[in-house]
């Protein structure tokens, strides 16, 4: 910043044009910078809260996100992410066979663990006071019927969405106060 | 006696122009800081109910490129049976043949038909069972978009008023494409009092009714 000083009989003079435009600059930046800020936290990028509807038995909702691959847990100890291999074991009479993620049939002796386990365990240890709300990404969408069927399979209650790729998402208590 | 004057110092001087330029705008970054601040923590609420049977007549309605059509699945499962009779046992993977061949197009949709025959034979009894599906793709530039949708007197507006919201309940079948469009109509059919089901299906694929077994089960949330 150049401050001249200048001495022309009566009048001390400062040359503000260069403060100004600093001045400027910085305020433009900053401007842009919120402004960004706020799109992103008003548009595509605002996070989404889902309140689940109340009803007479007044389950209680356990969020699942589904991408196609990965299931998102939002657990009491925060989010846990799960794998889903697809791999599927039935029980009929008493004799147990593997559906593989090809769809494929095979005899075995008896189910290994899977990594939804887990997931499922807690879930089926809850069904008369909890359900799962699976928030399925548009990359879940072709494969959201096989994953669904591993809680249909158990008999868990589901609900079901669909969820913007990328968007926030977290459930909202029902009493929560909102901002 | 004159006494001399002192050179009179001024301060900096700001042009009014300047001055009034950053005190808008300094006031202005001020609001939206405020406003950025309090919207960093907000949530967009929507209410998520439970899926649960549903037990009134199906409006078929399928969600791609951003439109919506709506179908009748028996309608059209008739139309693919047409000539066809009925199947037997001996001529199950015969039918399921020419069932898996047939298509056809409407004004809006392209329908074409899958079957599957099982035939279990033993010395004393042969039995078969046909999964039978039809399959349906939205014609290009068919169907309304989100805006005609929301048009008084759409299409899906009049069916609205045409349905019984006491027997008829409306099942969407969404491509990752038409989520906007989906919820759009889901929301005028639930505004209108209608219970409402989804189901997602991969992006360009077609919507697969299954018309054997329980395979026409929809759920609505």
């Amino acid at each position: 910043m150049r401050l001249a000083g200048k001495h022309s009989g009566e009048k001390d003079h400062f040359d503000l044009l260069p403060l100004a435009g600093v001045l400027l600059c910085l305020l433009g930046t900053l401007l842009l910078v919120t402004l960004s800020k706020g799109a992103i936290d008003v548009g595509a990028g605002a996070e989404v809260g889902w309140l689940a509807q109340a009803d007479s038995q007044g389950k209680v909702p356990v969020l699942i996100e589904w991408d196609g691959s990965h299931a998102i847990w939002h657990s009491s100890k925060g989010l846990r992410r799960i794998e889903e291999n697809f791999v599927l074991y039935t029980n009929s009479d008493g004799s147990w066979s593997r559906v593989n993620a090809k769809g494929d049939v095979e005899k075995v002796d008896g189910p290994q663990s899977n990594a939804m386990d887990p997931l499922l365990d807690y879930l089926d240890a809850h069904r008369q006071t909890h359900y799962a709300l699976i928030a399925v990404r548009p990359a879940g969408f072709k494969s959201f019927q096989r994953f669904a069927a591993r809680f249909e399979a158990r008999k868990i209650e589901i609900a079901s969405e669909p969820i913007e790729e990328g968007r926030g998402l977290r459930l909202i208590a029902s009493g929560e106060k909102m901002r | 006696m004159k006494r001399r004057r002192r050179a009179q110092f001024e301060g900096p001087w700001l042009m009014p122009e300047a001055l009034l330029l950053t005190t808008g705008v300094g006031a202005l970054l001020l609001v939206l800081i405020f406003a950025s601040l309090l919207t960093g923590a907000a949530v967009l609420v929507k209410r998520v109910p439970r899926q649960k049977p549903a037990l009134e007549e199906t409006v078929w309605v399928l969600c791609s490129g951003g439109r919506i059509v709506i179908f009748e699945p028996d309608a059209l499962e008739k139309q693919l049976r047409a000539g066809l009779g009925e199947p037997t046992v001996s001529s199950a993977g015969d039918w399921a043949g020419k069932y898996s061949a047939r298509a056809f197009e409407t004004e809006q949709l392209q329908v074409s038909g899958e079957a599957k025959a099982a035939v279990n034979k033993d010395f004393f009894q042969s039995s078969a069972h046909l999964d039978v599906s039809i399959l349906v793709r939205r014609k290009p530039n068919q169907g309304e978009d989100q805006a005609a949708i929301q048009t008084p007197g759409s299409d899906f507006q009049k069916l609205l008023v045409e349905k019984d919201n006491s027997s008829d309940f409306f099942f969407f079948f969404v491509d990752p494409d038409s989520i906007e469009s989906y919820r759009v109509a889901r929301g005028l059919a639930a505004k209108a009092g209608f219970g409402v089901g989804w189901t997602p299906i991969g992006h360009g694929e077609p919507a697969r009714i299954a018309m054997s077994g329980n395979g026409r089960e929809a759920n609505m949330q």
